[in-house]
């Protein structure tokens, strides 16, 4: 009797280890089925006055496995609007990674009042093996002419947090929930004899099974990237600043008073909370004075220039920083980020 | 070499691995064994709290992370506590008094894992991190030395947890790893099925209690060596007499 009651033990944990490949395969059978690249616009509606600039940008995310290359920004839109910036095209966007470009639209001044459709058709190459396809999506924009909104909008300024994301099919979470079961009968069953071995061994598949989907997915370069580079505000070194960037009224005359040209890197993660707002702060100071210029560089993508530049202590790189390329000082963070961005800019202890 | 012996090397090995990145190597694909803060400016292994946290706040299915977490469950699970977990060896540091555990109390580790998780998925943040005290030793005090963190409201906060925590510690042996660490949560999932487990010779017992005076989590490891409470340090065997307790690697025997 004690022997039958053992035997089922062992037949229910196979079982269930089986149940938990046959779910991996499904959820991959899913996974393939998901769009490579997720494009949105933000904001989604784009506000502008007849003759005036709209800036924005496009949050794109590779949801696949495999790195997405040279994507291209194409606009196809009515003669009443025009690319007053065009969309820098993405060189690399590695699996699993989302970033962001920006872009600015202007209005004709004799634009009528109303919405107007437009849209981006983007082009990207994509890579399995040896096995490339050239894809072609559209990114529609819908741009609302004749709102009393500001002639430029700082895109980011008010965005909290990181892009969303799409949301995951069922599948996956099925999958996981499984293994967690497991590990969670591992727990409360009282097992002995080959019972215990049984369950152990349905807990090996399932590790190997996990790990394997894990690595196969590139999610173990994902915990990399997420441990490689730091945001201030993820482990509590400041608070996340994600409001809008303002200068004082004696702060925005220090900017107008620098008289040299100065260069500026402003290094990013695309998870970082405070980063759209660092961005938000350097472009609203370059807006101010044409002698500062900037660019922004992803921290997670470019880690060599990261470690050039400084912005890596220990091993860590910390995001956001701000570089001044003449001096190489470095700015870390977002809290109080207009005075020490002065101090930065004027030399002067802010 | 004796147990102890070996205990502190494998845990001094759990503080070299941990600070490996000194060396230069940077950050690899590997998730520490225990509670480890990645924002460790010479850290090399990624937390496996941290990442989970992340990996709930983007809605990825944490596949490798589960793989590996039943991976080390079944080679040690709390083992790592015992012998490896920097964290754990700061603990051990400070196990001054050996007190009996509570054990309600101890499910506390549980309810601290699950809101970190229901934490992060509500408020999208990786909210344990900025109160976890192995972050304000490893991250926070680092990163004040290297300008980049600031005595201001979160450092703060850092610091108390991490006060109350050392205070814990030296008030009740252990006291971090017993009731509130969530990485020993969910390694102490898999203490009944991992390979390192302790064996208890009922025959050769004389009950003579001195396992359960050396043991820092407050156990009487002859009934509770099987439980979620045991780091499988391997204390309780070192005073055992008659030597009915010994810790194995290796598949279990049936008793």
């Amino acid at each position: 009797m004690r022997r039958r009651r053992g035997s089922r033990r062992n037949r229910a944990a196979l079982a269930a280890g089986l149940a938990l490949l046959l779910a991996s395969c499904a959820g991959l059978a899913t996974r393939a089925e998901e769009a490579i690249l997720t494009l949105a616009v933000d904001p989604a509606v784009l506000e502008v006055a007849p003759g005036g600039k709209v800036e924005a940008r496009v949050v794109v995310r590779n949801s696949s496995p495999y790195a997405a290359d040279d994507v291209e920004f194409l606009f196809a839109g009515p003669g009443a609007l025009t690319l007053d910036r065009a969309p820098d095209s993405v060189k690399v966007l590695d699996a699993f990674g989302t970033t962001s470009v920006r872009f600015a639209l202007r209005a004709a001044d004799g634009a009528a009042d109303g919405e107007i459709t437009a849209r981006f058709e983007v082009i990207y190459t994509y890579c399995i093996g040896d096995l490339c396809f050239q894809i072609l999506e559209d990114v529609p924009l819908t741009v609302r002419v004749g709102a009393l909104v500001p002639s430029s909008v700082a895109a980011g300024a008010d965005v909290e947090g990181p892009p969303a994301e799409p949301s995951a099919s069922v599948w996956p979470w099925a999958v996981f929930a499984a293994a967690a079961l497991l590990s969670l009968a591992a727990a409360i069953v009282r097992t002995d004899g080959r019972a215990r071995v049984a369950l152990s061994s349905a807990l090996g598949v399932a590790a190997l099974a996990a790990l394997g989907l894990g690595v196969w997915l590139g999610q173990h370069t994902q915990a990399q990237a997420v441990g490689a580079v730091l945001c201030t505000s993820c482990v509590g070194i400041e608070v996340a600043e994600t409001g809008t960037p303002r200068l004082s009224s004696a702060q925005a005359a220090t900017v107008d008073r620098l008289d040299r040209p100065i260069d500026l890197l402003v290094f990013y993660a695309p998870w970082c909370r405070s980063c759209p707002y660092a961005e938000a702060m350097v472009e609203l100071i370059a807006s101010r004075n044409p002698l500062v210029s900037y660019r922004f560089v992803n921290a997670d993508v470019e880690r060599d220039l990261a470690i050039a530049h400084g912005v890596t202590r220990g091993g860590r790189t910390v995001v956001p920083a701000v570089v001044r390329l003449d001096t190489g000082e470095v700015v870390f963070g977002a809290e109080d980020l207009a005075r020490r961005l002065l101090g930065l800019l004027t030399g002067e202890e802010p | 070499m004796n147990l102890t012996r070996g205990r502190r090397l494998s845990q001094a090995a759990g503080i070299v691995f941990g600070l490996f990145g000194v060396t230069g190597i940077g950050m690899t694909h590997i998730l520490f064994p225990g509670l480890h803060c990645y924002a460790c400016p010479w850290a090399i292994t990624v937390c496996p709290i941290g990442l989970v946290q992340n990996l709930v706040i983007y809605g990825t299915v944490p596949f490798f992370w589960i793989g590996a977490m039943i991976a080390y469950g079944l080679l040690a699970a709390r083992g790592f506590c015992g012998w490896f977990c920097p964290f754990g060896t700061v603990n051990d540091l400070l196990a001054f008094r050996k007190v009996r555990i509570r054990e309600r109390l101890s499910y506390t580790k549980f309810v601290v894992l699950l809101a970190t998780l229901v934490g992060a998925w509500a408020l999208t943040d990786t909210i344990f991190c900025k109160l976890c005290p192995a972050a304000s030793l490893e991250a926070s005090l680092p990163y004040l030395f290297l300008g980049v963190a600031k005595v201001n409201t979160p450092f703060l906060l850092h610091m108390a947890t991490l006060g109350i925590a050392l205070v814990g510690m030296v008030l009740v042996a252990r006291f971090w790893c017993r009731y509130l660490c969530p990485m020993g949560a969910v390694l102490a999932l898999f203490n009944r099925v991992s390979l390192l487990h302790l064996e208890w010779d009922q025959a050769s017992c004389t009950a003579c209690q001195a396992c359960a005076k050396a043991c820092p989590m407050g156990l009487d490891p002859r009934l509770e060596h099987d439980g979620h409470n045991c780091i499988k340090c391997g204390a309780c065997t070192v005073p055992c007499a008659p030597n009915s307790l010994n810790l194995r690697l290796g598949r279990r025997r049936t008793r």
